[in-house]
């Protein structure tokens, strides 16, 4: 039996408005909810995607031009070992300077009163975490999050 | 101190957002006690809710220039960093006027997000 087999998978696409930020998270819970995790792993997940989806509206599609397709792809996949990996891709500004992004309290968007703390609270909260980001093209963030057996079954 | 009363059940009305009745996702309640705001949450604080109720709380604070802001978080669901951003902007108000910022009834996730983020060395944070 492969560890590593992706054994449930589901991919949405969402238009960059504030409101699916509640959408994103909530479907991102249900997806979970097949591995039966604790109320803090659960939290944890939904954290992270509402951090992500956040990004991408407060962010990415911020300056972006009219005539831009402002979504928002999200995946999420279940591998046997009950680890789940979810990516959050964008097409909007990309990410200059990740290393100073990460930095806790760095923001730019003070004025909107981002408290700069989005992605070390990613990172805090997911067991792997990725940025791959280009300016001018997009960014995605993935990560994974593995789920406590409470019983095998 | 009718009038205080009045002008608070009005703001109230606002911030409770009307419109959403039905999905309720979140409601804001303002009460004064003695030189306090008790400012009690009910619902989920993400970017698109903490814009919805900021400006109504700072228009309350002006007006009733309070020396200290208690958040109650104990109906809170969930929270992401947006809820760092209503905390720490109410609370660079309240210090410009001389006051301080306590938070009630957070749960283990919400600590998690207050420590992690250093929050809870300028704010108090209550059980």
């Amino acid at each position: 039996m492969k560890r590593k087999e992706v054994i449930n998978s589901v991919k949405a696409t969402f238009p960059a408005i504030s409101q699916n930020e509640a959408i994103c998270r909530s479907m991102a819970a249900i997806f979970t909810s097949q591995c039966n995790p604790t109320v803090e792993e659960l939290a944890d997940v939904k954290t992270i995607i509402s951090e992500a989806v956040t990004n991408c509206i407060v962010h990415a599609y911020k300056n972006a031009p009219n005539e831009t397709k402002k979504y928002i792809y999200i995946t999420a996949q279940l591998y046997r070992d009950n680890t789940l990996k979810f990516t959050i891709k964008d097409n909007g500004c990309g990410i200059s300077d990740i290393n100073m992004a990460m930095q806790p309290l760095y923001t730019t968007d003070a004025e909107n009163e981002r408290s700069g703390m989005g992605l070390p609270i990613m990172q805090s909260f997911s067991d792997t975490f990725k940025i791959k980001s280009k300016p001018g093209i997009g960014t995605t963030i993935i990560f994974t999050k593995k789920i406590s057996k409470s019983d095998e079954y | 101190m009718t009038f205080l009363r009045q002008n608070l059940q009005e703001k109230n009305d606002i911030l409770s957002t009307k419109e959403t009745e039905r999905r309720r996702i979140m409601e804001v309640n303002v009460r004064k006690i003695n030189n306090s705001l008790y400012i009690s949450l009910d619902g989920e604080i993400d970017h698109h809710e903490a814009a919805k109720i900021r400006d109504g709380l700072d228009d309350l604070i002006f007006e009733e220039r309070p020396l200290e802001l208690i958040f109650d978080f104990s109906k809170i669901r969930f929270m992401d960093s947006s809820g760092l951003g209503l905390v720490l902007g109410r609370y660079r108000i309240i210090k410009e006027l001389g006051g301080s910022v306590k938070i009630v009834g957070a749960s283990e996730q919400l600590e998690k997000i207050f420590i992690m983020s250093g929050v809870d060395k300028i704010v108090k944070i209550q059980k």
